[in-house]
């Protein structure tokens, strides 16, 4: 069984040594080439053709983001692995839209590395427990659902929207305060389970609201 | 005119007023006094003169009739041959006194009232006398002289110079026979008789007289003035007297042989012998004391006028002067800049009511600029000024000021502006700095280290204990250089960043935050706006989480085309709003404060509600800068 190829992206020089090293134990896997920033790490993955990209988010010239955009232009089967110190929701969020297979923290053991590499690679996806759990998190956000009913107010407010009045023309025409217009605009958008006016107006429109 | 500084300058004018309005009397009423003084005088004079001169006239003729009278009487006894037969008595009969015809002739002297009758001889030897005494010869030879010329007609002889005995008249009556002067007789005139005439005094008053003065200049009647002084002795050297001597008759007024002026009428008594003259004179002071009754009524009559110029003048320089007064304090209290009250009040329709008019529009001009210029000094460059007119220099300057000051503030503002948004991108450019080299830098140089430990020969517990230890340190650095500047905002914007704030703020307390943003449009928000709105919100979650005891938050973006519009309510305690004007806030005030400042750097405005029990409502709106109208 050929040792699975990849590349080592960080512009960090000690910690590519420290993943070096923890990788250089394994014989599953071999580093092809190791890239310092995103600039290099595009050329590289075009000449060397890895099968599993190792990279940070956080790079000079091209983040890695950018880097993944740009190299699943010419390679839509490279696996990519996320080894970086970011974990807020939308990094992992975005990481995971942009194709990533795994997203690892940097302070990871040899054998969750391996094992995420190796996972990818078969085409599986492997997330850390601590990524895991902020996944769970993000996808415990009420959404979706009945859709409320709106108060007279409220269909007042939507359909003075509808047809195409400011904020302060409905504030002024109702006598209530801007505060009050944009908050009943709120309450419909999350009765309505939309996200701006447009969409509001369309599927009032859908369950014959105005 | 409280104040004595007033009333001097009401008397000022109340002088002023007086004097040519008592002098306008004055000349008024002397000239209407000259006038009728000078004719009245001309006509007291004349109607004088002329009483005098009738009295004259009379009295001449009275005298001359007199004269004339015994003249005629003595020509008679003359013709009848009386003195030549009484000279043939007494001639003969020398002795005796009992001849009839001496008898006649004391009876004829009585009978034509002559004072004495004596004959004489031509050899000036008295033959007979009804007066005991003698004559002195100086006194016949003086007679010679006088009748030497003709010695055969009837003369009037005044032998009264140097007599002692008063104004002596004789008459000479020659006694003739067949042309030959054989004897005189001298009757000596009853001058009495003559003064009486003269002393008359008809219509005189107390100082009026006619009396006969002679060529020789003295008198020869008695003097109403001395009569105690014998005629003769009293000189009457006049310009009546002269021209009487002159043959000028005539009337005026002279100075008499007093001295004192005095009405004269004067004539010459006409008579062959005697050159006498009567005048009738009376002084002028007497013939003047009606003018003088009517001077000291025109003196009454002065006084009064001028007390009636007196009480009117001061009604009108009192309706004159106590509205310029008013208004002058009005001016003097302007002049130091001071605006006076009350307003002064004249209501009139002459100029001084149109001077008060005009004062009046001058205190309310100045009043408004008063205004103006501490709107100005306040700050309020909104204020306006209605300009007086075209030429209105004070108000086009300070309109000019303001405007100027408008530009000024607005340009001091917005540089202040420039400076502190510069400061705080400064700010937030080393705060990304540093972040990037906590994060990157040593956080990660922790975890290459914490790799490194696996390499070093050790006891495997003792390794894991260092890692542990690393890791917490690394996660140490995370939560530092999120709260520093979290990674999200640079690489995903606003909404991230925000999210990412709820999420760490759900994690470290129990508030229940419905976060939304609404993106009504698409577009890019610039990096300063995202930082600010990032920064008041977690200014305001700070808040929310330190002092507030809420449990619910609502944070709503409204990210709209021409406008940010965003919202963070809580149900917390909240506060009393009005106090965050106060000075030496802290804590929730400047925090608060922050937000405001943050705001109004983006042109954008913060409005905070609270009030206590009713949580707080923070509201942010942020123009997009292509909708940014300069102020």
């Amino acid at each position: 069984m050929n040792p699975i190829r990849i590349i080592l992206a960080d512009d960090h020089a000690l910690i590519r040594e420290g993943f070096k090293a923890m990788l250089g134990q394994s014989n599953r896997i071999i580093i092809v080439a190791e890239a310092q920033n995103g600039a290099e790490l595009i050329e590289l993955a075009r000449s060397t053709q890895p099968q599993v990209i190792l990279t940070d988010l956080s790079m000079p010239q091209a983040t890695g983001f950018e880097a993944i955009e740009e190299i699943r232009k010419f390679d839509r089967d490279v696996k990519f692995v996320i080894l970086t110190m970011h974990e807020e929701r939308e990094y992992i969020l975005r990481a995971i839209k942009a194709g990533a297979s795994g997203y690892l923290l940097k302070n990871t053991e040899r054998i969750e590395l391996e094992h995420a590499i190796i996972t990818a690679h078969d085409g599986g996806k492997y997330f850390s427990p601590s990524i895991n759990n902020i996944l769970a998190e993000a996808a415990m956000r009420p959404d979706g659902g009945e859709v409320g009913e709106l108060t007279a107010r409220e269909k007042e407010v939507l359909e003075l929207v509808a047809n195409g009045h400011s904020t302060k023309q409905i504030a002024d025409k109702l006598k209530i305060s801007i505060r009050t217009v944009e908050s009943h605009r709120i309450n419909m958008l999350k009765k309505m389970k939309v996200n701006n006016s447009a969409e509001l107006i369309r599927k009032a429109l859908e369950l014959k609201l105005l | 005119m409280a104040t004595p500084g007033n009333s001097e300058k009401g008397f000022k004018i109340f002088g002023k007023l007086f004097i040519s309005h008592s002098s306008v009397g004055l000349i008024a009423i002397i000239a209407a006094s000259v006038i009728f003084y000078s004719i009245l005088r001309v006509a007291l004079i004349n109607r004088a003169l002329d009483q005098l001169s009738s009295i004259n006239v009379l009295k001449k003729h009275l005298i001359e009739d007199y004269l004339y009278r015994s003249r005629l009487n003595l020509e008679a006894l003359q013709v009848e041959e009386k003195f030549l037969r009484t000279y043939y008595d007494v001639a003969n009969y020398r002795n005796s006194n009992d001849h009839r015809d001496v008898k006649d002739i004391y009876s004829l002297c009585k009978l034509y009232d002559f004072a004495n009758l004596h004959i004489f001889d031509t050899n000036h030897r008295q033959l007979f006398s009804t007066d005991e005494e003698m004559y002195p010869d100086s006194l016949l030879h003086k007679l010679d002289d006088a009748i030497h010329t003709d010695r055969k007609r009837i003369h009037v002889i005044d032998a009264s110079l140097n007599s002692q005995a008063g104004t002596l008249l004789f008459y000479y009556v020659p006694i003739m026979v067949q042309d030959s002067l054989i004897g005189t007789v001298l009757v000596q005139e009853n001058f009495d008789k003559i003064q009486k005439i003269l002393l008359e005094n008809t219509a005189m008053g107390t100082t009026g007289e006619s009396y006969i003065a002679a060529s020789d200049f003295l008198l020869r009647s008695k003097s109403r003035f001395f009569p105690d002084r014998i005629p003769g002795s009293i000189i009457a050297q006049t310009e009546a007297v002269n021209n009487l001597i002159k043959g000028k008759e005539g009337r005026g007024i002279v100075k008499d042989y007093r001295g004192v002026s005095v009405l004269s009428a004067y004539r010459s008594i006409a008579n062959d012998d005697l050159n006498w003259f009567i005048l009738s004179e009376m002084d002028e002071a007497e013939a003047m004391r009606p003018i003088v009754a009517l001077r000291n009524y025109f003196m009454l009559i002065t006084v009064v006028i001028m007390l009636l110029v007196l009480m009117v003048t001061y009604f009108i320089s009192n309706a004159i002067v106590s509205p310029i007064v008013e208004l002058q304090s009005a001016i003097q209290t302007l002049s130091q800049g001071i605006i006076p009250s009350p307003k002064p009040k004249v209501h009139r329709a002459d100029e001084i009511g149109e001077m008060g008019a005009a004062i009046g529009q001058l205190i309310e001009g100045f009043e408004r600029t008063t205004i103006f210029a501490s709107e100005i000094g306040r700050g309020n460059f909104e204020a306006n000024y209605m300009i007086l007119s075209k030429d209105d220099s004070l108000g086009h300057a300070l309109v000019k000021m303001r405007d100027e000051l408008k530009t000024f503030h607005a340009h001091e503002l917005k540089s202040a502006r420039s400076r502190a948004a510069a400061l705080l991108e400064g700010q937030e450019t080393e705060r990304t700095r540093i972040v990037k080299e906590l994060h990157d830098g040593v956080g990660q140089l922790l975890t290459a280290i914490s790799m490194q430990v696996d390499a070093v020969e050790g006891p495997v517990d003792k390794k894991a204990d260092l890692k542990k230890y690393i890791n917490e340190a690394v996660v140490e650095i995370k939560r530092i250089s999120y709260n520093v500047m979290p990674q999200a905002i640079v690489d995903f914007g606003l909404e991230a960043a925000l999210n990412g704030l709820c999420e760490s703020v759900r994690r470290y307390s129990s508030i229940v935050i419905d976060f939304r943003y609404v993106r009504e449009t698409e577009h890019t928000l610039d990096f300063d706006v995202t930082i600010a709105v990032y920064r008041i919100m977690q200014e305001g979650l700070n808040n929310i989480v330190k002092h507030a005891n809420a449990t619910h938050v609502n944070l709503h973006i409204l990210d709209k085309a021409d406008e940010l519009y965003c919202i963070l309510e809580d149900d917390g305690k909240g506060f009393d709003a009005s106090s965050l004007n106060g000075v030496g806030i802290t804590g929730v005030g400047s925090g608060l404060r922050n937000i405001r400042e943050r705001a109004q750097l983006m042109n954008g405005t913060a409005e905070i509600t609270s009030s206590p029990g009713h949580g707080t409502v923070i509201e942010i709106h942020i123009p997009m800068p292509e909708y940014v109208t300069d102020h």
